[in-house]
């Protein structure tokens, strides 16, 4: 997948498999691109408070990770596309790409990852959540390319949890996607974070959904009922395209939710 | 033009290719090996399916250029002096090849999957040719001629 | 000859499809070739403003329209009411505007850059029943009504007033996409000496010569038409392909250089035809006890903007609405009407799915009206020998439905599933469902294409004892090379390795007709056997006469004296001797199927040459958070004649409910305002592998006179019973009626969450 807006006039190419396609759809073929191949930002790495990843990192090499505090990432990785593409798309070629369903860059806003950015002024580092503005548009500059996301180490987090519905049962492109980590004790959530694809202009994080269930005593049918009902009217805004209706993924986003809490429940 | 030097089926190349040039379009033009079909453009069909440094990729969806100094197996490098490879083999012996468009892509897939895991389980099946379509055969015949081959190339390594 | 047919022999030509030698029309390249592309309409409906050609140096490219076609403008199949290149309306998004020829790609995208047309939008007619309001825009100065088509036996009105029950729905399938992995494309080649070659992935190498002469204005001895390798086709390359290649064949003549176009996934999706959409809407009359007495059916067929072979789908789906029932009274309508549409055309099955959708879902739910299972209501009313068929025709040969029936009952223990099902029904997250769909496919031509029903085979055998075959019946897949060479080596009494058989090209047989219609084993199998039975006769006799023997026969590549049981010789000593004594080596069969009475005023006679008699079992799992329906087995019994090869029958069965399921479940082809938005594999959704149920499947081989070795079709029996079946299953499941396909996520969703029920 690749950045699709101009760098200084270029385009820039990390695995591919975005940039193709539009360019075969649109028949526009860029002066100049820019391969990230080379810069060799294509490493997981452990440190004592967080996992950072390479933008050039692969859905391949995120599906075949074994790293738990990643569950989440893995899962959605392995998932994007078919095979062959795992093994071309790149993490950063997900995120920058910005569609409302990519399933990485969900499961990254579920993991509160920060991603680092660089550019000719140097390098700063922003939460994910506010990297998104809209379809295919994310607040980097003409100049600046993502170099590395940071996922912090929460190791109380007991469940990562990761569906995608779409017309069959792979290689699809998410018509509702639910990403979500949960830190629970007993049968009270103590921390939640449940990020949902393909319901809104950008992936979205369920915030009145996650207060809801944080500030809850317990949880037990009424309140997975709540949540339920909450996360699919007041936590996300879908539309109806040729791919399903607003209604379809309102009732999918009540359906799924409902799903996970009864088995983070148990 | 630019220069691309490649390896394609244990041979060396040096082309001078047109940069918007996708992997896909090198291997079939300016090679001539054009065992290796487009199905969609879009990365969708796998009939595109090369292995590129031991990985299974769309060369629909690669840029000649992504390629440069990159060790190629495509499906014309499979059988030996003639000799089918097991994978080949299997797929006449069960059946799994009907109007033949989807075989080389599936063939290539299969080969990337048996190489790194020589005894895959169904889902390990159903994962690693996720990115195939075979219109004709309705992908029964394929599962059998994976799990065929499986065991033909565990035989012929023991 | 038993060790050839019915084998499960590998199929001839899988050696160059699993090596990647096998040249498709894409891998074709011939000296100075061109690329050609195709300009369509940029709106779905209205006037040609103006055309603005870019100036091209004729070095690099060239652009063609209507004004430089030297025959006739005319593309019809069948009616003569499609221009070629658009004059003054376009109809649709794939209408051809103009076309191109370039030195190569990239210069060929730049002159498409500059082409600029421009179009004075008319009112869209997209609904197929509006359509046939008298308020809706004509699209076409005849009116929007195709044609209308009947059959009518008996007094319907009299069996709907005696009956117990009318059981009455309005059904709706929507369009499907053949989705063959190879797309469409033609290369013709200028032979320099006035003649044409079209290289064409195509069913019908007959059709594309009888098109491009036409365009061109040259005569059909001018063209030689050569079947490629073709990766796939289920009708979608039944009249396309001569588009296609006429478009190849104007640009060549114009530039005198080879032209190939390849048509990219979304020119595919976007111009080549589709699966009829239709709108049934059925009544059944019966008793109370499950007796079926009458059925009345209206049927529409959206054939979008041209007529194209709609009439011929119609016709198919006319005669095959009311199923395997003995009935008392019928009275079908059939009408075929013009939208802006997507344009339709054939798609295995012909118009047989849809129907059949619609009346084995009418059957289950006479069965829920009565109280009894689908199971009992078909029993009761099946056909069987003696009788009589919608079309009044008496069955006086042995019917093989109910045998079908009983084994498919017994082959997916359907009463012991039921029984689970009904028990098990506990978890709230899955429903589980099981359904039947009985149905009979007419083999070959409808009487309305009788006039194309003939074929003929030439086999010609070598000095080294090799034989070639010529047959005029194309391979798609679907393994007719491989059949052809078994029937052929095994009335020679050779091994199949001997025979090699050839690829369709025009110059070497005669116009066989199409390669449709399930006919292509009947229809190249017949006249193979014949010309080997003749040349095998010749070869007896001459050996007979040199060694005074009688009693000869071929076995095992020998020639053995049956009254010594001695071998004389072996078969490359006695075809070097047939050659030393100038025997003529080579001959053609022919075979013509004969003739059927049926009057189509009424639908009265014998629409077809011979039935077969399919039963289809499916088990389902829905999901009730997502909608999502897994099919979890497929059960099918199929009414074969003969199995000539054991292992292309099991290939057909097994991509038939692959392409059944998905237009029952998963393939959807979304339009809006004449648009399609669904142009390519990422949201059209084809089954995968991980879509796959599990299959059992029993053949019933019960020999037919007019077939090979007694063979019949198994190409479009293996898709038509398998979407009703998954529907019936569904309705199962759900516990309630299901009235529409595809059964996507979203509309089984809203059929769970919906409390009431719609008609």
């Amino acid at each position: 997948m690749a950045l699709i807006h101009p760098y200084n006039g270029s385009t820039i190419l990390a695995g591919g498999t975005d940039l193709l396609v539009r360019i075969r759809r649109e028949r526009i073929y860029p002066e100049t691109i820019i391969s990230l191949e080379a810069l060799g930002w294509n490493a997981i790495r452990r440190t004592r408070n967080s996992v950072e990843i390479g933008s050039m990192v692969t859905a391949a090499q995120l599906s075949a990770c074994d790293c738990p505090e990643l569950g989440v990432l893995s899962c959605a990785a392995s998932q994007v596309g078919g095979a062959q593409i795992r093994n071309m798309a790149t993490i950063g070629g997900n995120v920058v790409n910005a569609s409302p369903a990519a399933d990485m860059a969900l499961a990254l806003v579920a993991l509160d990852a920060d991603v680092t950015i660089v550019g000719p002024k140097g390098e700063r580092r922003i939460h994910l959540h506010d990297f998104f503005r809209g379809p295919g548009q994310t607040i980097l500059s003409n100049e600046e390319i993502v170099r590395s996301f940071h996922i912090p180490v929460n190791h109380k987090i007991s469940e990562h949890w990761f569906r995608k519905v779409g017309p069959r049962s792979r290689h699809f492109i998410s018509r509702v996607a639910l990403a979500a980590v949960v830190t629970g004790i007993k049968d009270r959530i103590s921390s939640i974070r449940m990020a949902l694809g393909s319901v809104a202009p950008v992936p979205l994080r369920a915030k009145h959904t996650e207060r809801y269930l944080e500030t809850s005593e317990r949880i037990g049918e009424k309140e997975i009922e709540t949540a339920a009902r909450m996360a699919s009217t007041e936590d996300c805004k879908p539309i109806s395209d040729h791919r399903s209706s607003e209604e379809y993924r309102r009732r999918i986003v009540y359906n799924i939710v409902k799903e996970f809490l009864w088995e983070c429940a148990g | 033009m630019v220069e691309l030097h490649i390896r394609v089926n244990e041979r060396e190349h040096t082309l001078r290719i047109d940069p918007r040039s996708r992997l896909l379009d090198v291997l079939r033009n300016d090679l001539d090996l054009t065992g290796t079909k487009e199905g969609c453009g879009e990365g969708e069909c796998g009939a595109c399916t090369v292995i590129v440094n031991g990985k299974a990729v769309d060369s629909c969806l690669m840029l000649a250029m992504q390629a440069h100094g990159s060790d190629i197996l495509t499906i014309e490098g499979l059988a030996k002096n003639g000799v089918l490879n097991s994978i080949q083999q299997a797929f006449i012996d069960e059946g799994a090849v009907q109007c033949g468009f989807c075989t080389p892509g599936f063939i290539m897939s299969t080969y990337a999957l048996l190489v790194s895991n020589p005894s895959p389980t169904h889902e390990e099946i159903y994962s690693a040719l996720d990115g195939n379509v075979c219109r004709c055969t309705g992908h029964t015949s394929i599962i059998r001629a994976v799990e065929r081959a499986a065991n033909a190339l565990r035989t012929e390594r023991e | 000859m038993s060790r050839i047919i019915g084998a499960a022999i590998p199929r001839i030509d899988a050696r160059e499809k699993v090596t990647g030698s096998a040249r498709f029309l894409s891998d074709l390249k011939f000296p100075g070739m061109w690329v050609g592309h195709i300009v369509t309409s940029p709106k779905p409906h209205g006037i040609i403003r103006s055309v603005e050609v870019p100036e091209v140096g004729h070095e690099a490219g060239i652009v063609i329209t209507h004004k430089d076609i030297p025959g006739t403008n005319q593309i019809g199949i069948v009616q003569k009411d499609q221009e070629f290149l658009a004059i003054g309306r376009v109809r649709s998004m794939a209408e051809r505007i103009a076309l191109i020829a370039a030195r190569d790609q990239f210069t060929a995208e730049r002159i498409k850059q500059d082409i600029r047309i421009e179009i004075e939008p008319l009112p869209l007619v997209d609904d197929p029943l509006y359509s046939l309001d008298s308020q809706a825009p004509q699209i076409h100065a005849s009116g929007n009504l195709v044609a209308r088509l009947s059959v009518r036996r008996g007094d319907i009105e009299e069996i709907c007033g005696t009956a117990d029950v009318i059981v009455e729905g309005t059904y709706r399938t929507g369009y499907q996409e053949h989705a063959y992995l190879e797309t469409q494309g033609a290369i013709c080649v200028p032979e320099g000496n006035g003649r044409y070659t079209i290289y064409s992935t195509c069913q019908c190498p007959f059709y594309v010569r009888s098109a491009v002469a036409g365009i061109l204005g040259i005569p059909q001895s001018k063209i030689r038409v050569k079947q490629t390798y073709t990766g796939g086709a289920f009708g979608g390359k039944e009249d396309y392909p001569s588009e296609v290649a006429a478009c190849a064949a104007l640009l060549a003549f114009h530039t005198n250089k080879p032209v190939k176009i390849v048509f990219s996934r979304a020119e595919d999706f976007t111009f080549s035809t589709k699966r009829h959409r239709t709108v049934i809407h059925h009544t059944l009359a019966a008793m109370a006890d499950g007796t079926m007495r009458g059925m009345k059916a209206d049927i529409i067929f959206d054939a979008g903007p041209y007529s194209g072979l709609s009439v011929v789908v119609a016709e198919r789906g006319n005669s095959s609405v009311c199923g395997p029932y003995e009935l008392d009274a019928v009275d079908v309508t059939t009408r075929v009407v013009y939208t802006n549409n997507l344009f339709t055309g054939a798609f295995r099955g012909f118009g047989a799915p849809q129907v059949t959708f619609a009346t084995e879902r009418q059957i289950d739910e006479l069965a829920r009206r009565v109280n009894m299972d689908p199971q009992q209501i078909r029993e009761k009313n099946l056909w069987k020998r003696g009788s009589k068929t919608a079309s009044g025709e008496r069955l006086n040969e042995y019917v093989a439905m109910r045998q079908t029936f009983r084994q498919a009952l017994r082959l997916s223990s359907y009463r012991r599933r039921k029984r689970q099902y009904r028990v098990g029904q506990k978890s709230d997250s899955i429903l589980r469902g099981i359904g039947i769909s009985t149905s009979y496919y007419g083999n070959n031509l409808h009487k309305g294409g009788e006039r194309l029903d003939r074929s003929q085979a030439f086999v010609s055998i070598q000095d080294d004892g090799s034989v070639t075959v010529s047959v005029g019946l194309t391979e798609m897949g679907q393994g007719l090379l491989t059949a052809v060479a078994q029937i052929v080596a095994g009335e020679l009494g050779i091994d199949v390795a001997k025979v090699e058989v050839m690829h369709v090209d025009t110059d070497k047989i005669q116009d066989c007709g199409p390669t449709v219609a399930s006919r292509g084993t009947i229809m190249s199998g017949m006249p193979a056997r014949r010309a080997a039975r003749t040349l095998k006769r010749r070869i007896l006799k001459t050996i007979a006469n040199r060694f005074d023997a009688k009693n000869l026969v071929i076995e095992n590549d020998r020639i053995i004296d049956r009254k010594s049981d001695t071998v004389l010789l072996d078969w490359d000593q006695g075809i070097a001797l047939c050659y030393a004594e100038r025997v003529e080596m080579a001959a053609l069969g022919f075979h013509v199927p004969p003739e059927k009475p049926y009057d189509s005023a009424t639908g009265q006679g014998k629409p077809y040459a011979v039935n077969s008699y399919s039963t289809h079992m499916a088990e389902v799992e829905i999901d009730t958070g997502t909608g999502l329906v897994r099919v979890s087995r497929i059960c099918a019994v199929h009414d074969i004649g003969r199995a000539i090869n054991r292992q292309g029958v099991r290939g057909q069965i097994e991509g038939g409910i692959a392409q059944g399921a998905g237009l029952a479940l998963w393939e959807e082809l979304v339009t809006s305002d004449g648009h399609l938005l669904t142009d390519g594999f990422t949201d059209y959704a084809v089954p995968g592998m991980g879509e796959i149920p599990e299959i059992s499947f029993e053949l019933v081989e019960h020999p037919w006179s007019g077939g090979p070795f007694g063979a019949k079709g198994i190409g479009e029996p293996s898709l038509i019973g398998v979407p009703a079946a998954i529907a019936n299953a569904v309705s199962d499941a759900l516990g309630k009626p299901v009235y529409e396909i595809p059964l996507t996520p979203e509309r089984v969703l809203s059929l769970i969450d919906d409390n009431s029920v719609s008609s």
